[in-house]
């Protein structure tokens, strides 16, 4: 049985291999990274902008 | 993204994705990656549904009067935020969100050619950094297809920008409108990062407890802070 709520399917419910996602961090990090999706990182020019990362 | 007091977007960028990546990590499942896809957001949009009809009222106090003066009358403003800051407020007869506010006002800066102000955006995770970035083009691009003006009006402003930073590349597209958008906004959204006016800062630091806007952080005497407090029970927020 499924469940019908968006957080238990993307990183609760056990699909046969564990969830799809551990947390929200391996979804977002899947969402930028995969080629074919929409938010690939490559597909626009947002890393050449400023990102600082402080300490 | 998936915190249940945030309202996302569920765009077809979105959906797609969503589908794309879900279809990869069930490759070797018997389960429909389809349904479960469209489970998850029929799930996003009753969540959103739910927060229309429980968060319908604006603001409307002296308090919220203050805030938005003060925002658009600031020199700095430094947000510090995980997550989507859901405040309204009303503009005439429309409400308008609080990164409406922060997009008209620099759009209205550029056009009137005052001095930008600057703006420090913290948040908890470099992904959110980049996807700042991404939604400030869209935002921009956004305004640039609904206010046709605001094309001269940047090409306009190129002259306060500093000699050969986009003003070759903008007059060669002028020709080609689209082209000429995406690239007068790669122009703009450089100039506003190389200048510092718009910094983006990933900041790990235990400072994400609730939403919050400093105003004028660099002046010791005109300085105050704004936290968005948000309801347990009702999921508002207010300022």
């Amino acid at each position: 049985m499924l469940p019908k709520s968006a957080l238990e399917l993307l990183f609760e419910h056990d699909f046969g291999n564990g969830p799809l996602f551990k947390n929200q961090i391996e979804l977002v990090n899947e969402l930028i990274s995969n080629i074919r999706s929409s938010y690939y990182q490559d597909n626009d020019d947002s890393i050449e902008y400023t990102r600082l990362l402080v300490d | 993204m998936l915190s249940d007091s945030a309202r996302r977007s569920v765009t077809t960028e979105l959906h797609e994705s969503l589908r794309t990546v879900i279809k990869d990590r069930l490759i070797a499942s018997e389960v429909n990656a389809d349904d479960i896809t469209e489970m998850i957001i029929s799930d996003f949009k009753s969540i959103n549904r739910k927060d229309d009809s429980i968060d319908s009222g604006v603001r409307k106090s002296h308090v919220v009067s203050g805030f938005l003066k003060e925002v658009i009358g600031a020199n700095y403003l430094s947000v510090f935020t995980s997550r989507e800051i859901l405040f309204q407020y009303e503009m005439g007869d429309k409400k308008v969100s609080f990164v409406d506010l922060l997009i008209r006002n620099l759009i209205d800066s550029i056009k009137s050619e005052v001095e930008l102000k600057y703006y420090r955006f913290n948040f908890p995770l470099e992904q959110t950094c980049e996807l700042f970035w991404r939604g400030l083009r869209k935002e921009v691009i956004k305004y640039l297809k609904t206010d046709t003006s605001l094309i001269s009006s940047l090409l306009s402003t190129v002259k306060l920008l500093p000699k050969n930073s986009f003003e070759n590349q903008v007059q060669e597209d002028v020709q080609d409108y689209g082209n000429a958008e995406n690239r007068i906004v790669s122009g703009l959204l450089n100039y506003l990062s190389s200048n510092g006016i718009i910094n983006v800062f990933h900041l790990e630091g235990p400072a994400y407890l609730v939403p919050s806007v400093a105003i004028n952080p660099n002046e010791s005497n005109n300085a105050c802070t704004y936290l968005f407090l948000q309801s347990s029970t009702r999921r508002r927020e207010f300022a």
